[in-house]
């Protein structure tokens, strides 16, 4: 067929088509022709009976096209037609949107033509609903799209928070190559100087050795696997510090991350090396045994002392042992000892034997501390011996001796002035009271402790504590 | 005469003089370059709608080109991304872009804006902040005025939830459970307009606590002509309009509230 530029066919080149045919040949040329009388009523409707999700549209008929049109396309017909109205060919499609009833929207693309001279005018319409739809999709996928990026943006927020509130310092250090993804402030402020930048900074570079730079991941890597801590001297901005690194591993996005906390254990080469060395000092020639225990009791480090008061030939036979092994009541007193100590940071003095190797028993006085980080935390013991053995045996007699005497003087005073029942019952009582009063002291005021200690049951300690009004 | 290599000598208070006066220049470089002057946001505009619409389409490049030309990152978000939102729909109108170009365009500058905004410092503790819902309720499909003015909220420190496709009973649950001190709605359409009117009725009528909620859209006069909308406290395209109202009509709550809301 031969086209010409301003499609319009050649006059006689298409036979002038019946009027009963040119319906037939506009209804299937299009989904839908919409016939519009000079006023933009509609006058006739055509709906190709392929489409059916149209329904019934013959309740336009007689009505203004714009009654069926969404507010944004009425000023598109209004525009088109004025254009016809002015002699003009609109060539463009016209996407409208039609609305019939509140919810049901179409859209439809026309062609939108005159007929003849007394102003009718003819919509041919292609339906859109198929590319509405899509847009639809595409819509819905966007906004659960957007609506991940506000989770993410929520769950980000919560990160940032804890990584700021949080004292200790973080880093989640790349596995393989050693560069830091992310800090927190507390590790940003040991260990950069004014602008940092976490990516691309490699752990390593921190390491104060040179030497020691290599094969730190891989230790580091080992210590994660492991679950267990390393000492490393770490550059910070305020010069050497050894440091205890707690690495865990984990993995995301195909990555092996290992997250690390840093605590300060010591500081050198800041004029307190001499202090370092005098503690050390201290610790090996004190005449007082020093131990220091994880927070379960497990021996870390003791100096010789404690082997000396234990009787013990080699370190190596109480390093990882538990201390409670080593006390008269074995985990009573570490346990009242520990929970003293969590609480209040230090035990200034307690009373209790420690046992020898060779299963003697000698009285000691300890005071307990802990360092003040919760996590890998030691606790000291400093523990002293109350008395020699000879010392306190003398002691013992000459002080038994002296209340024997008393007690045979307040026993004959007794005798007559009340029945030997009544005097056993508020005997008991004062002992109770006593024994009650010592081990309140011992556990600090702790009655679950003292509890145990008494070998009574809590509910019975609260009976007693009640009866005595203590 | 040419003024080639001539130099004055100035004496100490010419030279203290000058010395301010480029110190205010400097200072005020970054303001006088590229304001948010209407030919300059137009030209981004068409700028951006070229770029928006074609296959070629990369954020980052029309970023730079953008930042290039001297616009700030702000004022592209609040200038310049608006106003080609507002040239595609208005091609659509014109019938120069059919729906689908018009929607991918759109959803092109949705990305560009992604692209800025996601590299954003948020002040999570701000104190002077305040909390918001914003809503695009679930019969408009047209959600990017609801994420600049998210962007343009966070910037300002104000702390917000951002709801798409959102339904009466979720708007009201987040209400319930969050008391925010403002519920923003962003409509494009009119029947959207007369839907979401319609959700903020049923929303007071579910509510125990009056909230004060704003209903925004670039042109909102336009399509929501005709339509009862005095459920809303404000109907305004302003942001410092509602943060006005906002401040004005300030909740007293108990001390222990107001600490706690500053987290």
């Amino acid at each position: 067929m031969k086209q010409k530029s301003d499609n319009l066919w050649k006059f006689g080149s298409i036979p002038m088509i019946e009027p009963e045919d040119l319906g037939i040949v506009l209804a299937t040329s299009s989904d839908i022709a919409v016939l519009l009388n000079s006023d933009t009523k509609i006058s006739s409707i055509l709906v190709n009976k392929a489409e059916k999700s149209y329904g019934n549209l013959d309740h336009w008929i007689g009505r203004k096209i714009t009654d069926f049109l969404t507010t944004e396309s009425i000023p598109k017909i209004k525009s088109a037609i004025g254009k016809l109205e002015n002699g003009e060919t609109v060539l463009y499609g016209l996407e409208l949107n039609h609305v019939d009833n509140a919810y049901w929207q179409f859209p439809i693309k026309y062609n939108i033509h005159r007929l003849g001279k007394d102003g009718q005018i003819i919509l041919l319409g292609r339906d859109l609903q198929t590319i509405s739809e899509n847009q639809q999709r595409f819509v819905k996928a966007q906004i659960a799209s957007e609506e991940s990026i506000e989770e993410k943006r929520e769950l980000e927020a919560h990160f940032k928070v804890l990584l700021t509130k949080t004292t200790d310092a973080l880093a989640f250090i790349n596995a393989k190559s050693g560069e830091i993804i992310f800090s927190n402030p507390a590790f940003q402020e040991l260990f950069f100087k004014d602008d940092f930048k976490d990516e691309k900074t490699k752990m390593e570079s921190f390491i104060a050795g040179n030497s020691e730079r290599k094969g730190f991941m891989e230790k580091l890597s080992i210590a994660a696997h492991g679950s267990y801590d390393i000492s490393e001297e770490l550059e910070t901005t305020s010069g050497e510090v050894i440091f205890s690194i707690t690495p865990n591993v984990y993995r995301a996005a195909g990555q092996q991350i290992i997250i690390c906390k840093f605590l300060p254990k010591t500081i050198r080469k800041q004029g307190e090396k001499e202090l370092t060395e005098n503690l050390l000092a201290t610790f090996h020639n004190s005449s007082d045994a020093i131990i220091f225990t994880d927070v379960k009791g497990s021996i870390q480090y003791t100096n010789e002392r404690f082997l000396d008061l234990t009787n013990t030939s080699h370190k190596n036979e109480v390093i990882a042992q538990n201390l409670s092994d080593f006390l008269g009541r074995g985990e009573i007193d570490l346990a009242i000892m520990l929970e003293n100590v969590m609480q209040s940071g230090a035990v200034k003095i307690y009373s209790t034997h420690l046992k020898s190797s060779f299963g003697t028993k000698i009285d000691i006085e300890a005071s307990v501390s802990r360092n003040n980080s919760d996590a890998n935390g030691l606790i000291a013991f400093i523990v002293r011996e109350v008395l020699s053995p000879s010392g306190r045996e003398e002691a013992s007699k000459v002080h038994s001796k002296l209340e024997h005497s008393q007690d045979e003087v307040a026993a004959k005073e007794l005798v007559g002035s009340a029945t030997l029942k009544e005097i056993v019952t508020d005997t008991t009582d004062v002992i109770e009271k006593i024994c009650i009063e010592a081990a309140l002291g011992i556990t600090n005021n702790n009655r679950a402790a003292a509890a145990d200690l008494l070998g009574l049951s809590r509910q019975s300690l609260y009976v007693k504590l009640s009866k005595f009004e203590m | 005469m040419s003024t080639k290599n001539f130099r004055t000598s100035l004496n100490s208070d010419e030279a203290l003089i000058s010395t301010l006066v480029y110190s205010a220049l400097n200072t005020s470089k970054e303001q006088l370059l590229r304001p948010a002057h209407p030919g300059w946001i137009e030209e981004s505009g068409k700028l951006l709608v070229r770029h928006c619409l074609s296959k070629t389409f990369d954020q980052k490049t029309i970023l730079q080109e953008l930042l290039d030309l001297g616009f700030k990152l702000d004022t592209i978000v609040d200038h310049c991304i608006p106003i080609a939102a507002t040239r595609l729909g208005e091609a659509w109108v014109q019938d120069t872009l059919s729906f689908s170009e018009a929607t991918i365009g759109s959803a092109n500058l949705q990305i560009l804006l992604k692209h800025i905004a996601q590299d954003r410092e948020n002040n999570f503790v701000s104190e002077r902040g305040k909390r918001f819902l914003v809503c695009v309720h679930e019969s408009e499909q047209h959600t990017l005025g609801a994420l600049v003015l998210g962007d343009m909220l966070r910037r300002q420190g104000h702390s917000l939830k951002i709801k798409l496709d959102a339904k009466c009973s979720q708007i009201c649950n987040l209400q319930e459970s969050n008391d925010y001190d403002g519920i923003f709605f962003s409509c494009a359409s009119f029947l959207s307009v007369k839907e979401t009117a319609a959700c903020v009725r049923q929303i007071r009528r579910t509510l125990r606590h009056n909230c004060p909620i704003f209903l925004g859209g670039s042109n909102i006069e336009q399509v929501s002509q005709g339509i009862d909308l005095k459920e809303f406290d404000l109907v305004t395209s302003s942001l410092n309009a509602v943060i006005e109202y906002v401040e004005k009509n300030r909740k007293e709550v108990p001390l222990s509230f107001g600490m706690a809301a500053k987290g």
